[in-house]
């Protein structure tokens, strides 16, 4: 099933993918795909223009490479900055679902 | 985020922009490369796999716009490509452009500029502590209408009796003096104080002590800079004030100049220093000061002081009929009673100028209004496109930004240019004034801030009703709105509005010039041309009556017997100098005032005053005897029959004099009427120190510098003031210097608002005529001639001047009317000039309105049919 990404879960979505490997847009893409398992796809405007915007605020670095078919593209990675920012978002999203999971189990 | 990151992504996007675009594209390049090629494996032809990634991702070109408009400073970048875009649609139409600028240059610069010289006039406060709280006291005479200064005992009776509303009352009494100090005698003016002068002033200035020392001194900031080059080693030292010694105890503060907001005072001395004065020893020519007690205002201390003069009126043994006391704030030049033409030229020319900045603001509006109309379609058609609202009202802000900026700019130019022109005019005063003209930049701003709004307001809001207009309708080609009668009749009325404001400035600024050209050669009752004027102050050279008789006699005869000179005579006052002297005289049971002069009997011969009966002053006149002019002959003897009757005046109320010769009146004053005056002999019992040396030598080169010479030969020790040729003295505050003010001033402005009812007359026609191409093509086509066609385009201008010239009359009538006291030598209604200026603007006009009828008349039919 695929849906529309919540508010807010792009960000920590795309830092906790470029956290195990810099990658390049197709590579972004693909992962999200492979890592949710076709829940969430992301089309090549909102990706671009959060990595962007991401890569504005410090969060990410940007360097031109090669992929492994042999193209060049730009690869991002995370900053420092941007690990921390995965950390504290890490932290703050497990809050929220935890009190989603426990609000949506009560008994009816 | 971090602020270092966002400073650092502004700063690429920005300024590297080419690159960070370039960037982008090769990294989207890449991506839609990939996707492709994936789909190309997968089974799909070249073509249609790069169809279906460009379907999937929505499009290259829409990618490229979505990431690169969320990028830090977008924003910044839309405004920058605004702007120049606003600029490239300025570019396009010259000469609404220039018209804009032209007029918010004219707005802002004409009001910046009065309204600084009207600021240095007339508004700025005196620089001492609490200015609001401090008043000058005068004695008004209610029979003679000649205000005096005010007696010794009088001023102890109203500081005794009114304490509950003065908290202080001080005197300044202001004199030319000589200060020596060392080896150089300067001429300076300076103030005789009382002890408590700048306590009541509200000045610290240290080091003045007042009663408990002997004679003090203190300089103001100004001439202790010029004349000492601020030497601090002056202080503490002694000096010589008209032969007297002082010791120079301080400097006062920097920006203080006395006790009028015009005059600088140069010095202050203590006031046990004072010589006597030319009135007697009882009067003060002084300034009276007095500091309103906390919460006390104007009125209060007016009922104080009228229950003050009331007692002092009917003192036993001492009748005074009218007299009365009055207190006044000051207001610069506006601080002296009566009829004051500074007071009156800076409200006229403060209207005036607040015209030309509403003609302004009316010219710009019309041609915004215009030009938003001609642009219907353009924004029609972008906000049929899906142009934002606020982005079209941007656009025409960011126009009006661009007008307003070069307006502005250029405003300041002319400001600066106007107010320079004005006040370079010499102003021949005799003393030293402080006058600060300096260009008022808040004045400019606020100009500037009134003609912005009304601008953008022009601008934005047509922007925006076409944004919400049916775009449907506009592309049609019906363009509802433009051709909307509601707003052509809005530029109609706005039109006419200007022609009747350009034609009210034309015609005051045509009286104005009228006037000095009549001033000029109005006639004065004496002939200044060959005439020099040396004021000789015996009193600065420390010599006594007799001495001071010996020193003027000498010098009298001295010039008198240059090779040139005809004539040489003494007077205590000369005709438009700084000082004129009045009193009440009481003659053939009548009670009224005149003014008087002491004179020796060379000064009708020399100023070529005629002798119309009797005889005049001759050498051994001494006293009892009178000459008096036309004016007082017919005031108080209507018969004719003035000659051996006698009169009394307040100045000696004991001894009554003999007419025995009646002359001709003078003017001393060109924006007074003419005084009724009287002239009696010097006497060795009434000496005068200061008198005034009339030199006539007809076609004598360097007349002037002669006579100094030969005076500084005679005795270098009495200083020389005020060195002037008869003509010198005319332009003068009391001569010509007010009507030259107002003549440049007002034809300037009189000029501006001519150019800016040309630019709205041609811009509105021209415009009316490109709406209705198509009309006048069709009509051309049917065969109407081209006279036909140039009369039906201009009988709307012709209207519009009708109506607007006559608005423009009735404006002017009553403006001149206003101004009437500045204009002599003219009547108000002077008809040439409301004739010539009628005529100027019908002219004008109907030529701005033919050009652009005979362009439609003679355009080619199919191409005005083609045009929409």
């Amino acid at each position: 099933m695929s849906t529309e990404l919540l508010p807010g879960t792009l960000d920590l979505l795309l830092l906790k993918i470029l956290a195990l490997e810099p990658l390049h847009g197709v590579g972004i893409a693909d992962r999200l795909n492979q890592v949710t398992q076709g829940t969430f796809q992301i089309g090549p405007g909102s990706l671009f223009t959060a990595l962007h915007r991401m890569e504005e605020k410090g969060w990410l670095s940007s360097a031109w490479g090669e992929t492994s078919a042999g193209r060049r593209a730009k690869f991002y990675q995370l900053t420092a900055v941007g690990r921390r920012r995965l950390a504290s978002e890490t932290v703050r999203w497990q809050t929220i679902a935890l009190a989603m999971r426990r609000t949506l189990e009560l008994p009816q | 985020m971090s602020l270092i990151s966002y400073l650092r992504s502004l700063y690429r996007n920005l300024v590297h922009r080419g690159h960070a675009d370039a960037d982008l594209d090769a990294e989207l390049g890449a991506y839609i490369a990939e996707q492709s090629e994936r789909k190309r494996t997968a089974g799909l032809g070249t073509a249609s796999a790069a169809r279906a990634t460009a379907i999937e991702s929505g499009g290259v070109e829409q990618l490229r716009h979505t990431v690169r408009s969320a990028r830090v400073g977008a924003a910044i970048e839309l405004l920058v490509q605004d702007a120049g875009y606003a600029a490239r649609r300025l570019r396009q139409s010259p000469s609404t452009t220039f018209a804009c600028i032209l007029a918010f240059a004219i707005g802002i610069g004409a009001n910046a500029a009065v309204f600084s010289l009207a600021n240095g006039l007339l508004f700025r406060p005196l620089p001492v502590n609490d200015p609001a709280s401090l008043v000058y006291l005068t004695e008004h005479n209610a029979n003679s209408g000649w205000s005096n200064g005010i007696s010794r005992p009088d001023r102890d009776a109203i500081r005794d009796g009114a304490s509950d509303v003065f908290s202080g009352l001080a005197t300044a009494a202001l004199d030319e003096v000589g200060l020596r100090s060392g080896v150089a005698t300067h001429s300076l003016w300076a103030c005789y104080i009382s002890d408590n002068f700048f306590d009541v002033m509200g000045v610290e200035v240290p080091g003045w002590r007042g009663r408990t020392a002997g004679p003090e001194m203190v300089l103001s900031f100004d001439f202790w800079q010029s004349r000492f080059h601020g030497d601090r080693g002056v202080v503490g030292g002694t000096a010589f004030v008209d032969g007297k010694a002082v010791t120079i105890v301080g400097i006062a503060p920097r920006g203080f100049h006395g006790v009028s907001s015009l005059f600088d005072t140069q010095g202050y001395v203590s006031e046990s220093l004072e010589p006597p004065t030319q009135f007697g020893t009882d009067t003060l020519s002084a300034f009276v000061l007095a500091r309103l007690r906390p919460g006390v205002g104007l009125s209060q201390a007016q009922v104080g002081l009228a229950l003050i003069a009331g007692r002092l009126a009917h003192a036993p043994g001492k009748p005074r009929q009218g007299f009365l006391l009055r207190a006044t704030e000051d207001k610069g030049m506006l601080n002296s009673s009566g009829t004051n033409p500074v007071g009156a030229a800076a409200a006229i020319f403060l209207g005036l100028s607040g015209l030309v900045l509403l003609l302004a603001a009316a010219n710009i509006v019309n041609l915004l209004l215009a030009r938003a109309a001609a642009r219907q379609r353009e924004m029609s058609v972008r906000a049929a496109l899906g142009g934002a609202g606020w982005r079209l009202a941007r656009q025409a802000a960011l126009e009006t930004a661009w007008l307003a900026l070069g307006g502005g700019l250029a405003g300041v130019v002319l400001g600066s240019a106007l107010s320079r022109g004005v006040t370079k005019l010499p102003a021949n005063m005799g003393f030293p004034i402080s006058v600060d003209f300096s260009f008022d930049w808040r004045v400019y701003a606020a100009a500037m801030l009134a003609m912005l709004v009304m601008a953008l307001a022009a601008g934005i809001i047509p922007a925006l009703r076409a944004a919400r207009c049916d775009p449907a309708d506009a592309l049609r080609g019906e363009s509802g709105a433009s051709a909307s009668p509601r707003r052509l009749r809005l530029r109609g009325t706005l039109v006419t509005l200007q022609v009747a404001g350009s034609l009210a400035l034309v015609i005051v600024g045509g009286l104005f010039a009228r006037s000095l050209i009549a001033a000029q050669h109005a006639p004065i009752g004496f002939d200044p041309h060959g005439l020099v004027y040396v004021t000789l102050d015996a009193s600065a050279a420390g010599y006594d009556a007799a001495r001071g008789d010996q020193f003027f006699n000498a010098a009298l005869d001295r010039v008198r017997h240059l090779p040139g000179v005809t004539s040489a005579s003494l007077a205590e006052i000369v005709p438009f100098g700084t000082v004129s002297v009045g009193t009440s005289v009481k003659a053939a049971g009548k009670t009224d005032g005149a003014a008087y002069n002491t004179v020796t009997p060379d000064y009708l011969a020399t100023m070529h005053i005629p002798l119309l009966a009797g005889r005049f002053l001759n050498a051994n006149d001494h006293g009892g005897i009178a000459v008096i002019d036309r004016a007082m002959a017919t005031k108080f003897w209507p018969a004719g029959d003035a000659l051996g009757k006698t009169f009394t005046s307040d100045r000696d109320k004991t001894t009554s004099l003999q007419v025995v010769g009646v002359v001709g009146s003078i003017r001393t004053d060109l924006g007074q009427p003419i005084q009724p005056t009287f002239y009696t002999p010097f006497r060795a019992d009434k000496y005068v120190p200061v008198r005034t040396l009339q030199v006539r030598g007809n076609r004598v080169p360097n007349l002037t510098a002669t006579v100094v010479a030969n005076l500084h030969a005679l005795d270098a020790a009495v200083p020389l003031d005020d060195v002037q040729t008869g003509e010198e003295s005319l332009d003068g505050l009391n001569g010509l210097y007010i009507f030259r003010f107002g003549a440049r001033l007002a034809s300037w402005l009189g000029a501006l608002g001519f150019l800016l009812a040309i630019v709205g007359v041609y811009g509105v026609v021209a415009y009316s005529v490109a709406q209705r191409t198509r009309e006048i093509g069709v009509r051309v086509a049917l065969g109407a001639r081209p006279r036909q066609v140039i009369g039906g385009v201009m009988r709307g201008s012709v209207w519009i001047l009708a109506t607007g010239m006559t608005l423009g009359l009735a404006l002017a009538v009553g403006i001149a009317m206003t101004a009437a006291s500045l204009l002599i030598g003219i009547s108000p209604l002077d008809p040439p000039t409301f004739l010539g200026a009628s005529l100027a603007m019908a002219a004008v006009g109907l030529l701005a309105s033919f050009l652009p009828a005979r362009r439609a008349a003679s355009a080619d039919p199919l191409a005005s049919l083609r045009a929409d």
